[in-house]
């Protein structure tokens, strides 16, 4: 209640969220990402014993953002570190933040690992098909034709391969316990969204076991269009390569 | 060890430190109202795209940070549903619904 | 005290429990396997982490995720393991969070082969990874040394929180010679101030190595040469034998050093006049200690398993007004000790030239 009024607060930003303004871009959804997570974090009331690991990427500032202790990865190597982390600290919400470039790419390696050995670990993958950080580049998750400044004439699959699918193939190992693809790109989404994120770090809670929630995203300055285009092309692109759904486990 | 005298620190221009936004009430409402924390707001859009009753416009003046931030054109109209907040990348909009039709 | 027969990998694993290790990560890979494999039963047996990492590379982040949380941390590999690793530790260094590596030498470059050399020197000494570091960098020339070091690593580490790495090579790792295990120590749960640990009642912490304005990496830098010169006043290393009256000083560490200890041992017999100047810590060099032994000889002859890498700090520490000769064998090539020995002996009778005479075979 607000003194002198007859309103009460319906949503305000989440506490674990920092009173910072964040350097991405107008539009990015990594902004929609940080706020779920960090929305799931309050009503867990875990932020004092999360330690999130930082990727590289536009989401490099995470631990700029987030109200809890972080650390920083070389590129792709979050998951091996996040490891390192929950075994020296098991009883603490060990959580990794990364786009298509840390995790599809320079880390394929190390997220199919720690998902293979079961790292009681949550990840949060941010899947936007395209290098923000670095100004644009193609991604292994660029959609065919997708012009990007490294594949100007638009991906060329003939020499480029076709994206890869992170969900399906994670899915395929034992120790996934909860391997789901979600997108932002209109409320009701976002809500799901919120669910599975939240699915996710219950999971890690309840020592169910490696949980990645894969978000499909949008970077409208790189792609070119408005933030409103860019998750119309999320809404009606993405999502034909990309379905929507559970992989691994369920969502409550 | 080689060790010369460091320059003089050079002072490095920072943005201004976000202030809480103050929140425009105390004031009544019908049924709901959003305040945009016009620090935190970069003008993209989303929110006016979510919102139902499309009563969410741009502000015509810039921001401190050089935007034009998301205001709530049509307060009774308002209903409080979130949509927009949920939309918001930036966590700039805090929602408020009047009691008398609070559902809680 | 009772001596036991250990093998020097299993022994440096045993030496780094009982010294303290919490979390060890580690990838197989010869001539040091057999540190990973006591490990991986010790450590679960004794409630402590033990992961078998993907790969080196991994198993590096492995240790650098543990490290951010206070934990004594370590790993090890060999020569191209090691290689892996540089990103790992130029982002650990940058962090000031403190590790243990050991590292079994091998040859190279590249895939090489399974025997022992010294030819990590650089790579290990001058910090290998991108950036302005140094690990310190100890290297013991007999199990029971490694022992010894390995158990006080953790200390060391975390005085300085910096990286120590333990140089050593296959002959070290695969031979079996009587040691002295020291004690168990009881592990200490500690808060310095940076661990990272959960925010729970204090405020937030960050451990990273983007500074994107440059006036505050060099800032991280400066704490870090700040570091390194406490380090060079304080953890230098390094052992003498028969250089009183030494006409030629050679120089070695590790096994080579054996080896020339031998040969030098013979010489004497000769009548040679012939002194042995063993570098313990590779970083910090003893080089103070090395000029003023040098300074007393009238020749210096490096030995080194390798095509001269320690060679250039020692004459770095020397100066340029005496004679610094080479023997050196490459590829894991291990000489025998009469091959030093007629090194010692040709060097010792040569009229003095100050350009370096580089021998790596005398046929």
């Amino acid at each position: 209640m607000i003194a002198d009024s007859n309103l009460k607060i319906v949503y305000e930003k989440p506490r674990a969220l920092v009173d910072v303004v964040s350097h991405y871009c107008p539009g990015c959804t990594h902004g929609i990402i940080h706020r779920l997570v960090a929305e799931v974090m309050d009503e867990l009331n875990i932020a004092d014993r999360a330690i999130g690991v930082a990727s590289v990427g536009c989401s490099v500032f995470a631990y700029n953002y987030f109200n809890c202790d972080f650390a920083s990865a070389p590129h792709g190597r979050a998951p091996a570190m996040a490891t390192g982390v929950k075994r020296a600290q098991p009883d603490k919400i060990v959580f990794t933040y990364q786009g298509d470039g840390d995790l599809a790419a320079i880390g394929t390696g190390e997220i199919i690992h720690a998902a293979a050995r079961g790292e009681n670990i949550t990840v949060i993958f941010v899947n936007n098909a395209i290098y923000g950080m670095t100004g644009g580049q193609m991604a292994p998750t660029s959609l065919p034709g997708m012009k990007t400044t490294s594949s100007p004439n638009g991906r060329d699959t003939l020499t480029t391969g076709m994206p890869i699918r992170m969900s399906e193939m994670l899915a395929t190992l034992d120790g996934a316990k909860y391997v789901v693809r979600r997108s932002v790109h209109d409320p009701a989404h976002i809500n799901k969204t919120k669910k599975a994120i939240r699915t996710a770090f219950e999971n890690q809670i309840n020592g169910v076991g490696f949980s990645l929630v894969e978000v499909l995203s949008a970077c409208p300055v790189n792609w070119g269009m408005t933030p409103d285009a860019a998750l119309e092309y999320v809404e009606r692109d993405m999502t034909q390569y990309f379905p929507l759904g559970d992989f691994k486990g369920s969502a409550k | 060890m080689n060790t010369q005298t460091a320059p003089a620190a050079i002072p490095i221009p920072r943005m201004p430190p976000t202030a809480p936004a103050p929140v425009r009430a105390p004031a009544q409402a019908v049924h709901g109202l959003i305040v945009v924390d016009e620090n935190r707001c970069k003008g993209c859009g989303l929110c006016m795209g979510a919102c139902p009753k499309h009563i969410i416009q741009f502000t015509s003046y810039f921001t401190p940070r050089g935007y034009h931030a998301a205001e709530l054109a049509n307060a009774d109209a308002c209903t409080g549903c979130s949509l927009c907040a949920a939309m918001c990348p930036d966590a700039a909009i805090t929602v408020y619904r009047a009691t008398s039709f609070s559902k809680s | 005290m009772t001596k036991e027969l250990w093998k020097g990998n299993e022994a440096i694993a045993e030496a780094a429990v009982r010294g303290g290790l919490q979390a060890y990560f580690g990838y197989p890979i010869t001539p040091q396997t057999e540190l990973l494999e006591h490990l991986c039963k010790r450590m679960p047996d004794l409630g402590r982490a033990f992961v078998q990492a993907e790969s080196e590379l991994a198993a590096i982040n492995m240790v650098y995720g543990a490290a951010v949380t206070g934990a004594n941390t370590m790993t090890s590999s060999s020569s191209p393991g090691i290689s892996l690793m540089q990103e790992g530790l130029s982002y650990i260094a940058a962090s000031n969070v403190p590790m243990v590596l050991v590292d079994m030498m091998r040859g190279g470059p590249g895939l090489g082969n399974l025997s022992p050399t010294q030819a990590d020197y650089f790579q290990l000494v001058k910090g290998g990874g991108h950036g302005d570091y140094h690990p310190i960098v100890l290297a013991p020339w007999s199990v029971q040394e490694a022992v010894d070091l390995s158990y006080h690593s953790f200390d060391i580490a975390n005085t300085y929180r910096t990286i120590v790495i333990i140089a050593a090579d296959g002959n070290i790792g695969q031979m079996m010679e009587p040691v002295e295990m020291p004690p168990m120590r009881e592990l200490v749960a500690r808060d310095r101030g940076w661990e990272l640990t959960g925010a729970n009642g204090r405020e937030r912490r960050k451990i990273v190595s983007l500074q994107l304005q440059p006036e505050e990496m060099a800032h991280v830098n400066e704490l870090i040469q700040h570091k390194q010169e406490q380090i060079e006043q304080n953890e230098v290393r390094y052992a003498e034998q028969f250089v009183d009256d030494a006409e030629l000083l050679v120089v070695a560490f590790g096994s080579a050093a054996r080896i020339a200890a031998t040969a030098i041992k013979h010489a004497r017999e000769k009548g040679l006049k012939v002194g042995l100047f063993r570098p313990i810590s590779l970083y910090p060099f003893p080089s103070a200690a090395l000029a003023h032994r040098a300074f007393r000889a009238r020749k210096v002859l490096v030995v080194e398993l390798n095509a001269g890498q320690m060679l250039e700090d020692v004459k770095l520490a020397i100066g340029s007004n005496k004679m610094v000769d080479f023997f050196g064998r490459m590829g894991g090539v291990v000489p025998m000790p009469d091959e030093v020995q007629e090194a010692i002996e040709h060097a010792y009778v040569k009229p003095d030239f100050h350009h370096t005479e580089k021998l790596h075979s005398l046929n």
